[in-house]
């Protein structure tokens, strides 16, 4: 069975999505690396962004769309985690706020893009 | 009278995200004095950085009364979390159980 190169997974930036959202790109995942560690790293760093969406981009009684664009290179993954809404790095609970510190941990580069809305744009170099 | 052997001891499962929030937020509860307190999460999967705030406030309170906080993380995708936001002196971190146990008994000895 080929692997897809690219994917796109779209959901309303809504709590719950966060799992859908893993949910699809774990399966993406599986079928492109089989390195665990990996993939448990991507998907946590994308967790984030998509986390940063739906605390962040919306007024929650009105949320818009989160997308998870994903593009697989010889050497390398990239993630773009897009949504319309406004951006918002202020945290409101004590103790938030780890969110890109864990993203720049992790992926091998990391950049935002804040012009009509939000796009966190991710890279990992494969394994 | 105090039992010297008690563990208050809360335990959460699965995959812990921001879906979750509020039932995490309702599970790390401190409600004042008493036993230390172990958070077992040797049943989760899967976390991210909502756990940690919520992690963070609650071993905060418990600071403020004076109970000591011991957790368990088995998940090495939650371990590694831990790491990458900075955080691991924060915590009195265990991957098991027992562990945890004999360091709260101990510290509150």
């Amino acid at each position: 069975m080929s692997v897809p190169a690219r994917i796109t997974l779209r959901e309303r930036a809504v709590p719950s999505a966060a799992t859908a959202l893993r949910t699809g790109l774990r399966a993406f995942l599986t079928r492109l690396a089989p390195d665990p560690r990996w993939q448990d790293d991507v998907l946590t760093a994308v967790g984030e962004a998509v986390a940063n969406a739906v605390e962040h981009a919306y007024d929650p009684h009105n949320p818009g769309e989160v997308s998870v664009s994903v593009r697989a290179e010889r050497d390398a993954l990239v993630v773009e985690v897009r949504d319309n809404g406004r951006f918002q790095t202020r945290e409101q609970t004590p103790g938030r706020g780890h969110g890109l510190n864990i993203m720049h941990a992790i992926a091998d580069s990391v950049s935002i893009d804040k012009a009509g809305g939000t796009r966190i744009r991710l890279t990992f170099r494969r394994t | 009278m105090n039992d010297k052997n008690a563990v208050d001891v809360i335990s959460l499962a699965g995959e812990l995200d921001i879906g979750r929030k509020q039932e995490v937020r309702d599970a790390l509860e401190v409600r004042g004095p008493g036993s230390p307190l172990l958070v077992d999460f040797s049943d989760v999967t899967y976390a991210d950085s909502t756990v940690i705030a919520e992690l963070l406030r609650f071993r905060n309170e418990a600071d403020h009364v004076d109970r000591r906080v011991a957790v368990v993380i088995t998940s090495p995708q939650f371990d590694r979390l831990i790491t990458y936001a900075g955080l691991r002196a924060a915590f009195d971190i265990f991957d098991d159980d027992r562990d945890a146990r004999a360091f709260l008994l101990e510290s509150d000895s």
